[in-house]
């Protein structure tokens, strides 16, 4: 980070501010040292009392919230938060509020969730073309055809271009929790081609929740790329049956969904990495590497703080060999 | 849909420097009992005061019955409706049950106590809950059992949404927590939240709807309750095992033999511990044990019966004559009741030295030759001029190196495990296979069986002061007993 050579504005505030403290308590001493009758304590008292109410007053209207605008501010260039930095309590002064507004029209969130649903686009177009995703499944289609005859292929045909025509259409709106079931649980029939009975997929949803619950819209493609990674990242590496759950659970105001599965797990100290990074928004992982991991996370994770705000997105709970837990946190659109 | 009472969202707590709460996540539902298995203490305290009370944090957002209370920019430092109840007991001793109850709550507005009118109230609602107390009672006259109802009550009373319960199992018998969680279960369904912070997980699963595990200052697994196995959580504890002591050792007679003993609380116990042997007296009650331990310190007399050390009778007159005769007691929570943090480690150890070797003094070459020989157990410790900043499995070590020393026949431990984390759990359990593999008998008084299984040869459980069971009818143990069988 660049540090600006010379005095910040506030700090010479606070200098002057020193200064007039220093004097007022050298006029204090002053006062003290001079024959005192009744009428210097009573002007000392005032003075006293005086003095304190405005270190009180400072302490609290003006130290307080410089610490805490300051607080936001640092967060905001640590990439903690994104939304937040707009909404400060206390503004520094009518001009810097204004332009803090004018700086939020600027930027114009939208075009950052453009740039994040463009990379989760550019994510599900690149799965399209991997081609081993494709030979694989042209070799599941092939193996299935010379075993099994017709009826199998057409399945899985229709898995596929199922799949596709929900990836690729519009990304602008949201979609309804059903509907990504729907394409999650199409996503995991064409992945049992390749894996067989490994790959299961259960949904749990508390048994006094009504159907209107599945009506409830999230951002389009939240919940496959959770659940590729489920697959490639936990089942895959792992011996045996692997199981991917999908937990629904609502408040009043939010939707919870856990995603989990009985996998491999990851080091106690790279999931703490990926929390730290799942914390805040920002489109600085699209530039890295592809190898530093989690890209799809962070994009479901990025595009729902952009959308919904910084309270909501996505939180991990993993350990290796025990399985990975992906909590995503939505609010309640009915 | 659930409603939350409590929402922590990417919490994150630094104090000087130290980062005690480490980007955790969790929300506790209206009407549920949601689990805390703290792995190791760090945080814990860290994360209840928090609750209790919206002081600053680093990062994250606190919300309250749905409303943001805490977050990163502005922390209000005021106060939840939560209401913590631990070992040290928040109510006024030298008040009446009622006063407690009724009087000293936010809901009591009035300028006139009606004694008469809060008794007939206090009465007819511990009538409801089945609970048989005698309002007319000073809170010092009561029970540990009777005293955390009546706090469970007067939080609920005061309109508690979310009550903290921290370790109820170190200071209840099994038969008591029991008792206690159906009244816990009656207040989920009054919408009455709670976070039951427990050392043992076999203890949570009985009662909780959710268990967070909680390491590092992170929540690093919330386990839903029909995921309830030892499987689920193999990956994130130790396992212990259990290495009996040699048949030998356990032919020998009995090193200690307590016959026919007769206090308020005993009813003429009889037990004998071998050489080298582990036995646990398991108080299901938590009526006996305390009365044991007062023996063995010498506050207190038997009215009838002995103690026979080496089958020789010891006068139960003081402390010292127990000592003396190769019986020693570590108490509950040993370190600092026991160690001296202003003088240096090899000085705590052999604190007690002295007395075997006789001598007001000991002599340099002696000091010199032990530092040696523990030097290959604790290292450079040895040297600590004082045991500031030693840590917790360091001093615990001391508390027994100081008996591994001292060597006495029998030592009496009061609830090894009742203050320690898992990973300290671990080490106590060496520390105290040590102590039997040196030909020192154990006796372990327990309220709660926790890992005593892990180190136990011989389990006796008391029952209103009567020694009723051994260990070969482990089968009638209540479930949560049964479940740490080895």
């Amino acid at each position: 980070m660049n540090r600006k050579k010379g005095f910040y504005l506030m700090n010479r505030i606070f200098l002057v501010f020193m200064l007039l403290v220093i004097l007022l308590i050298a006029l204090l001493f002053y006062v003290i040292s001079l024959p005192l009758n009744r009428g210097t304590y009573l002007f000392l008292l005032l003075f006293i009392f005086t003095i304190a109410v405005i270190l009180y007053l400072s302490y609290r209207w003006i130290y307080i919230p410089y610490k805490e605008s300051n607080k936001v501010l640092r967060l905001f260039s640590d990439g903690y938060i994104f939304k937040g930095v707009f909404d400060l309590r206390v503004h520094f002064n009518h001009e810097s509020f204004l332009a803090m507004q004018k700086f939020k029209e600027i930027i114009d969130t939208k075009e950052l969730i453009e740039g994040s649903k463009k990379h989760a686009e550019y994510l599900a177009l690149q799965n399209q073309i991997n081609p081993h995703f494709l030979y694989n499944t042209l070799e599941g289609i092939r193996s299935e055809a010379i075993i099994e005859g017709v009826e199998s292929i057409a399945n899985m045909t229709e898995a596929l271009e199922t799949f596709f025509r929900y990836t690729i259409s519009d990304m602008d709106k949201l979609a309804t929790l059903e509907e990504e079931i729907a394409n999650v649980e199409n996503y995991c029939t064409i992945q049992r081609f390749r894996f067989g009975e490994k790959i299961n997929f259960k949904i749990e949803c508390p048994e006094e929740y009504d159907l209107e619950i599945f009506q409830a819209k999230i951002p389009k493609l939240t919940l496959q790329p959770i659940v590729e990674n489920a697959i490639f990242h936990g089942i895959e590496p792992k011996m045996g049956k692997g199981l991917v759950t999908l937990k629904i659970l609502t408040t009043p105001s939010r939707l919870l969904i856990t995603i989990s599965d009985n996998g491999v797990g990851m080091e106690e100290e790279y999931v703490h990495l990926l929390n730290y990074k799942l914390k805040g928004a920002s489109l600085t992982y699209i530039k890295k590497d592809k190898e530093t991991g989690g890209i799809a996370l962070l994009n479901v994770n990025n595009r729902i703080k952009l959308i919904f705000g910084d309270e909501y997105g996505i939180y991990l709970y993993s350990k290796a060999g025990a399985g990975t837990d992906v909590e995503i946190t939505l609010p309640l659109i009915r | 849909m659930k409603e939350e009472i409590l929402r922590i969202a990417n919490v994150t707590r630094t104090i000087e420097g130290i980062t005690y709460l480490d980007n955790i996540n969790f929300n506790i539902f209206k009407g549920e009992i949601m689990g805390l298995i703290p792995l190791d203490n760090h945080g814990k305290s860290q994360l209840i005061e928090l609750i209790l009370q919206n002081v600053s944090i680093y990062f994250g957002r606190i919300y309250f019955d749905d409303q943001l209370v805490n977050y990163y920019e502005h922390s209000s430092m005021t106060k939840n409706r939560v209401y913590l109840i631990d070992k040290e007991t928040n109510l006024i001793q030298d008040l009446k049950v009622t006063d407690n109850i009724c009087v000293l709550n936010h809901t009591f507005h009035g300028y006139i106590v009606n004694d008469k009118r809060l008794r007939k109230e206090t009465d007819k609602l511990l009538k409801q809950l089945g609970i048989e107390i005698d309002t007319e009672q000073y809170v010092s006259e009561l029970s540990l059992l009777e005293k955390t109802i009546i706090e469970l009550i007067r939080a609920v009373i005061n309109g508690a949404q979310l009550i903290i319960l921290d370790k109820l199992s170190n200071f209840l018998s099994i038969e008591e927590l029991s008792f206690f969680q159906k009244l816990l279960l009656h207040y989920t369904k009054e919408g009455i939240s709670f976070l039951y912070i427990a050392n043992h997980h076999e203890e949570a699963f009985k009662i909780c709807h959710r268990v967070a595990l909680f390491e590092k200052g992170r929540i690093t697994k919330i386990i839903h309750a029909k995921d309830y196995t030892e499987e689920t959580l193999e990956p994130y504890i130790l396992s212990f095992t259990h290495h009996p002591v040699a048949d030998e050792q356990n032919n020998q007679a009995g090193i200690l033999k307590c016959q026919n003993l007769c206090t308020e609380n005993l009813k003429q116990i009889e037990f004998s511990v071998k050489k080298g042997e582990c036995l646990t007296i398991l108080d299901i009650n938590n009526r006996g044990i305390q009365d044991i331990a007062e023996l063995v310190n010498g506050f207190l007399q038997p009215e009838r019966g002995k103690i026979l050390v080496g089958g020789k009778e010891i006068p139960l007159v003081k402390e010292r004559n127990l000592l003396l005769n190769g019986v020693a007691y570590i108490p509950e929570n040993p370190v600092p009741r026991t160690l001296f943090y202003n003088i240096s480690y090899l000085e705590n150890l052999t604190f007690l030295i002295d007395r075997k070797l006789k001598r007001s003094t000991i002599q340099k070459k002696v000091l010199n030759s032990i530092k040696e020989e523990y030097r290959a157990l604790v290292g450079e410790e040895i040297d600590a001029p004082n045991l500031w900043g030693l840590t917790m499995k360091s001093l615990y070590s001391l508390v027994y190196f100081r008996f591994l020393l001292y060597k006495p026949k029998v030592v009496f431990v009061m609830q090894p495990f009742s203050h320690a984390d898992m990973y300290l759990r671990g080490r106590i359990i060496e520390l105290i296979n040590m102590l039997k593999r040196k030909g020192i008998a154990i006796v372990i008084l327990a309220v709660n069986i926790s890992d005593t299984l892990k180190v136990t040869d011989r389990l006796l459980i008391m029952e209103d002061g009567n020694l009723t069971l051994s260990s070969h009818q482990f089968k009638d143990l209540p479930p949560y007993v049964s479940g740490n069988q080895e």
